[in-house]
């Protein structure tokens, strides 16, 4: 795909303690098409700021004080005060050992960025996102984006769960506002 | 925030599902401009703050010197290592980003060598400090990217100091 996603109706949150590389992800970001960006230098002024934003896309990055990124994420899926549990998190972190990416994915990221930061790795999550969004699951232990991506074309075995049986069947549809989405059974 | 409670055939344990929304999709159609091109001026915007990032690190290594003292003061400090360590973690992210990537390189082995360090003793303060003079070193002299001829001896000599160590601590 050559072409850019219009990203200038998406709402973003950019959480990061270091002002200047805020400040470097918010020109990134605009330079990618994003017009509407909010910044916070911690989960604390994030957390405030999103009872009156409505954001889409979250950046966060995970060394923050006195909430990480991984509390901030558990806040934002779990709370119950939270404003989107739902709302997606690209996490950015100098971490990229294998071990600290199951962590955040276990805490309910939805994407993850591993810095140095490339504007390129960053589109793609974004597009990510926007083109792949994930259905979110909660149990006893987890909530937050379903941590299988999609059903492998190459997977062989049988669908053991009823509801692999049915999201293989199943078709995301968007109600009559177009803000709210529906699944039904093909 | 609609869902399907379905018992699951293995555990006992509810699980719900929430469908994927696509509005996204709807409020960010694709445009007719070039990605690459686009990205390409993105790495501008990173190229053109080179500058600035050598401004930025040089109050940034002043910060990490300072926590260093506060560290070799109390080096059984768990909070002096924990500063320590989120000043070279946000050091280590901007390196690669703003073409040092010798600069992410040495802060990374300095996270991983003070996240092992709960207590230090004065040859582990020495290999920190020794990681601080590197990282002096790739900026006074410009060492970005590979680094050439000096930014091999200077990561060669931290090397050698890492490896010594580990070798004496095992």
């Amino acid at each position: 795909m050559n072409q850019i996603l219009d990203l200038s109706a998406i709402r973003f949150l950019v959480v990061e303690g270091n002002p200047n590389m805020r400040a470097i992800i918010e020109s990134i970001l605009r330079v990618l098409g994003a017009r509407k960006i909010k910044t916070a230098e911690d989960a604390a002024e994030a957390l405030s700021i999103l009872k009156i934003y409505n954001a889409d896309i979250i950046t966060s990055e995970w060394m923050m004080e006195p909430l990480d990124g991984i509390e901030f994420t558990q806040m934002i899926r779990n709370a119950k005060n939270s404003p989107n549990p739902l709302v997606p998190i690209i996490m950015l972190s100098g971490h990229s050992e294998q071990v600290r990416i199951a962590e955040a994915r276990d805490s309910g990221v939805t994407e993850f960025v591993a810095k140095p930061i490339s504007p390129e790795v960053l589109y793609r999550r974004i597009a990510e996102i926007i083109l792949n969004p994930r259905q979110f699951v909660r149990n006893k232990a987890f909530f937050g984006p379903d941590r299988r991506r999609r059903l492998s074309e190459k997977y062989a075995s049988k669908l053991r769960r009823k509801t692999d049986k049915e999201a293989s069947s199943e078709h995301i549809v968007l109600d009559d506002n177009g803000e709210n989405v529906k699944t039904i059974q093909a | 925030m609609t869902s399907d409670k379905i018992e699951s055939n293995e555990q006992d344990e509810p699980v719900q599902f929430f469908p994927a929304s696509k509005i996204l999709q709807i409020r960010a159609p694709l445009t007719d401009k070039n990605l690459n091109a686009v990205l390409r001026e993105a790495n501008t915007v990173l190229s053109n703050n080179q500058d600035n990032y050598l401004d930025w690190v040089e109050e940034d290594i002043r910060l990490l010197e300072a926590a260093y003292q506060k560290l070799s003061t109390a080096p059984d400090s768990e909070q002096a290592n924990r500063d320590m360590f989120r000043i070279s973690h946000s050091m280590m992210g901007q390196g690669g980003t703003f073409g040092y990537p010798l600069v992410t390189f040495v802060l990374h082995n300095l996270c991983k060598f003070l996240d092992a360090s709960s207590q230090m003793n004065n040859q582990d303060l020495r290999v920190a400090a020794l990681h601080i003079s590197t990282v002096k070193q790739i900026v006074t002299h410009r060492l970005s990217g590979k680094g050439g001829e000096m930014g091999n001896e200077v990561i060669g000599g931290l090397l050698n100091v890492i490896n010594k160590r580990k070798m004496e601590a095992s």
